[in-house]
């Protein structure tokens, strides 16, 4: 497989509500970061792969008609990928194979969301099967309620409490983010006392809506080597989904999950998740999130993630950090939120993540779930090959 | 026995224009001036304007006067009425290329034999502006 | 760029429905037919197939995340499943590229269009950006006008030029079991039909259809292992033009001309003559001539000229199928296009169409031919 590395990151300042800039501008901020911190130009860029969430929260069908031109060159290849809220690290990958192909050398990976724009309720009841009627996820509390109260009942070990902890673990860290949403901290106290959205949901338990866009530039390991000093280069990657109406389908603990994190570490070559990984950065749209990804994902075993964050293990001090950005806790474009995730993992191996830099970080996570959490995806990236 | 189920959809946008267009706007709705915007690189005059060169990538910031009149370059005709539709079947799609552009500008004008490809044509103010596109409610030939 | 992709990959199967006006069956019901008939095709079970790459539109389907609602119809419960916004031609180029990067040894693209449920004209004035193009609704068949109006007007070619295309494809649709257009049509018929957006005629229009496609791609020691005749993939390619209509050279198919230069360059073919079938998606009639020109058979303006000295001399299949003036499920419709070249490339299309050395299709999706996809097949 041919190597593929990181050269470049780059965010937008992430915001409730970005109406500074139409939808074009936005993307392309977070593009111009990238292929600057890259050190190439636009006419570089050989292929742009764009991602975002439904159609329906901007409002505009095929939108990479309307936003490749605003970063790409005209006339070169755009393509945007679409999977519920992986979409952002589909994004990534999708980008990685353009690359590994052999085809494209430099390649724009982006995610965008700009809720702002339209009207996300009406957006997310348009996710119901006209015919069946189902609930979407990301942002719509529901089915994530059930997943944590299935998770709760089933663990004697991990309480409400741990996913107020998660809470205030996350929100300290986004104060060392500069690109984060939420840069304030809150206490244990304050998230339990938050008001209920969906049982055992509180308000503070919940990601923020947010715009934003995230970017990153890909290359072959020819150009890498010459662009970058210290790239992030991909060495894992697995991408699983699960049968919506699958009766059997577990969301305390999603198989599609655990098998996506398997994929990535059989190609990673990480037999103990925990000790082999520096950091984590997972998709917690819902503070109890972060504790069923830790498990799936295999950086404890089930029923274990509440010991494992009072231990402070997760924390970004701790021997597997997880979400030393903050997460989605403090910045979720929902489209985005897989590729900052990957961003995120990437610039932490490249030593480049500033305030909220984990020392000597070498090999990171990114996951990212979608849909009715039935889409998961993992990605793995190393300071070396 | 197969059936439908129907549903309409009615989600209200409101699409942040960002400043260059949002520009725009203004000038058209306050003075009626139209603005394009001057690609840095390429030299580029795009109208309408936009923050970045679609041709060449680059950041576009200048905003110059065109027009206030224009060449017809190109004519389709609607034959068939449309809900929303600007101006009432049968009608004329033009791209004209504003006095100062390089670019053309998508609008309407009334059903007319006398637009084709060569007109000068100006707009048509609406009654009320209010910043959109449409506070030129259409083109019409200069010579009217 | 760096150029070509070192694996082989080939397409082993294929299915498509019968593209009709409106079919009484879910979107779902024709995914999963043509999954499972695609498989059948070429004897491999959905256990063997590692990804599936699907396309379509939320706007068009009316859902938001309607991929979700297409991972049972896929078969594709724990394994990756990847939805390309997009034309199905350009979700085959990214499966082609999957594989191209040795993670994966097979790939299922499929892709399905159910125009009925929807009201077409309003999704394609959805892909306009906001402020100055949708506020004049301009749709599909505007846009296309305005490109045919700058196409003609540019070259001196008087739109009755067009007819000449419908005419051959409506005579090649009619022996395509598929086509949801099997009738022929007079010369004549066409230039009488009434104008839908002048200079756009009625019956130089693609019908909206409802149909479902799929190809399975494998990587080449798999095609061999499965003692049918592959269509070899040897080239790829896709690009997209500018965006605001205005800012546009609209005389010419950009991005066609791009795809098709960098699948043709990928494939090793100096001269367009070196192909022998084209499978093009045109959703209005003069858009054959635009393909004509961008992949190069012949130089611009010269589009017609070209079709009347095939008619005259013989040269490559044009459209065999009958194009999308016969059958147009969009977005699924390049892969229609790109399953129809593998028939010919293979020897399993319809009946009197032999066997074809090398075969090229190419889509089209967005306002007046915005972005297009392109791949190159050869046999054996």
């Amino acid at each position: 497989m041919r190597p593929v590395a990181v050269v470049g990151t780059g965010q937008t300042k992430h915001a409730q509500r970005r109406i500074d800039v139409s939808l074009p501008e936005m993307v392309r901020e977070a593009a111009t970061a990238a292929m600057q911190d890259a050190g190439v130009k636009p006419a570089e860029i050989d292929a742009v792969v764009m991602g975002s969430g439904p159609e329906i929260f901007e409002g505009v069908n095929f939108p990479d008609h309307w936003l490749g031109p605003a970063m790409a060159v005209a006339g070169k290849p755009v393509i945007r990928v679409e999977t519920g809220g992986t979409a952002g690290s589909t994004t990534g990958i999708a980008a990685f194979h353009y690359v590994a192909s052999g085809v494209f050398d430099l390649v724009l990976a982006i995610g965008y969301e700009k809720l702002s724009d339209g009207d996300t309720l009406a957006g997310m009841s348009r996710v119901y099967d006209p015919r069946w009627d189902r609930d979407f996820a990301p942002g719509a509390p529901g089915l994530a309620g059930l997943q944590a109260r299935q998770y709760l009942d089933r663990h004697a070990h991990v309480t409400e409490q741990h996913g107020g902890m998660v809470v205030v673990k996350n929100r300290r860290n986004g104060t060392l983010n500069s690109h984060a949403q939420v840069r304030r901290e809150v206490t244990l106290e304050e998230v339990m006392s938050s008001r209920p959205v969906a049982e055992p949901i509180k308000l503070l338990d919940c990601a923020p809506s947010s715009d934003g866009a995230a970017a990153m530039v890909l290359s072959s390991e020819r150009r890498a080597r010459k662009l970058c000093a210290n790239p992030a280069w991909f060495v894992g990657m697995g991408s699983c989904s699960e049968s919506t109406y699958a009766p059997h389908m577990d969301i305390a603990y999603p198989e599609s999950c655990v098998r996506a994190a398997q994929q990535a570490y059989q190609m990673a070559w990480i037999y103990d998740p925990p000790t082999e990984l520096d950091l984590a950065e997972v998709f917690e749209a819902f503070s109890f999130q972060e504790l069923v990804w830790c498990e799936a994902l295999g950086l404890c075993r089930p029923g274990e993630a509440g010991r494992l964050i009072e231990s402070g293990a997760t924390g970004i001090e701790g021997s597997i950090p997880v979400n030393p950005s903050g997460g989605a806790l403090c910045a979720n474009p929902i489209g985005a939120c897989g590729l900052i995730r990957q961003v995120e993992a990437a610039t932490q191996v490249m030593g480049r993540a500033g305030d909220h830099q984990v020392p000597g970080a070498k090999r990171a996570l990114a996951h990212a779930w979608g849909g009715a959490i039935q889409f998961n995806s993992v990605t793995i990236f190393s300071s070396e090959l | 026995m197969s059936e439908t189920r129907e549903q309409r959809s009615n989600v209200r946008y409101r699409w942040a224009t960002g400043e260059t267009v949002g520009a725009f706007f203004s000038a058209l709705r306050d003075s009626g001036r139209l603005l394009g915007s001057v690609c840095p690189e390429c030299g580029v005059v795009a109208c309408p304007p936009a923050s970045y060169c679609e041709r060449c990538g680059a950041g576009a910031t200048e905003l110059r006067e065109v027009g206030p009149s224009g060449v017809v370059m190109t004519v389709a005709r609607q034959c068939e009425g449309f809900t929303g539709a600007p101006l009432e079947a049968p009608f004329l799609y033009l791209l004209i290329k504003m006095a100062g552009a390089d670019t053309t500008l998508l609008h309407v004008a009334k059903d007319d034999e006398r637009v084709i490809p060569g007109t000068v044509v100006v707009p048509e103010y609406a009654a009320d502006r209010s910043g959109t596109i449409m506070d030129i409610a259409y083109f019409r030939p200069e010579e009217d | 760029m760096s150029g070509g992709f070192a694996d082989e990959v080939a397409i082993v199967g294929w299915a498509q429905t019968e593209h009709r006006h409106r079919v009484d069956e879910t979107p779902m019901g024709l995914i999963n037919r043509v999954v499972l008939d695609s498989l059948a095709s070429c004897n491999m079970s959905i256990r063997e197939i590692e990804v599936i790459v699907d396309s379509g539109s939320d706007f068009l389907d009316g859902t938001a995340t309607s991929a979700g609602l297409a991972v049972d119809a896929c078969g594709a419960h724990f394994k990756s499943l990847i939805r390309v916004a997009g034309d199905g031609l350009l979700a085959a180029v990214y499966a082609l590229l999957r594989i191209a990067s040795g993670v994966a040894d097979s790939a299922l693209v499929v892709s399905y269009g159910k125009s009925s449920e929807s009201d077409i004209a309003e999704q394609a004035r959805a892909c306009a950006e906001p402020f100055f193009t949708r506020p004049m609704g301009l749709d599909a068949v505007s846009a296309a006008a305005l490109q045919e109006s700058v196409y003609l007007g540019r070259y001196g070619i008087s739109r009755d030029a067009c007819a000449d295309v419908v005419v051959k494809n409506r005579a090649a649709g009619a022996a395509n079991p598929y086509a949801q257009l099997r009738s022929q049509v007079t010369r004549e018929a066409v230039l009488a039909s009434a104008d839908w957006t002048h200079p756009i005629r009625k019956l130089e229009v693609s019908p909206a259809s409802d149909g479902a496609c799929a190809i399975v791609m494998v990587e080449g020691s798999i095609a061999e292992r499965l003692c049918v005749e592959p269509a070899w993939i040897t080239g790829i390619g896709h690009s997209m033009d500018s965006h605001y209509i205005g800012s546009r050279d609209l005389h010419r198919a950009v991005a066609a001309a791009n795809a098709a230069t960098m699948a043709k360059q990928m494939a090793g073919v100096e001269d367009a003559a070196e192909v022998d079938a084209f499978e093009m998606c045109e959703f209005f009639a003069y858009q054959e001539f635009m393909f004509y020109e961008a992949m190069g058979l012949c130089s611009e303006g010269e589009g017609p000229g070209f079709l009347s000295e095939q008619a005259r001399s013989g040269g490559p299949l044009l459209n065999a199928s009958g194009g999308a003036l016969c059958a147009n499920p969009l977005p699924a419709t390049g892969l229609v296009r790109l399953a129809d070249a593998a028939a010919l490339v293979t020897g399993r299309g319809a009946a009197g169409t032999g066997q074809v050395k090398r075969a090229l299709a190419i889509g089209n999706n967005g306002l007046a031919m915005q972005s297009s996809a392109c791949m190159i097949l050869e046999s054996s």
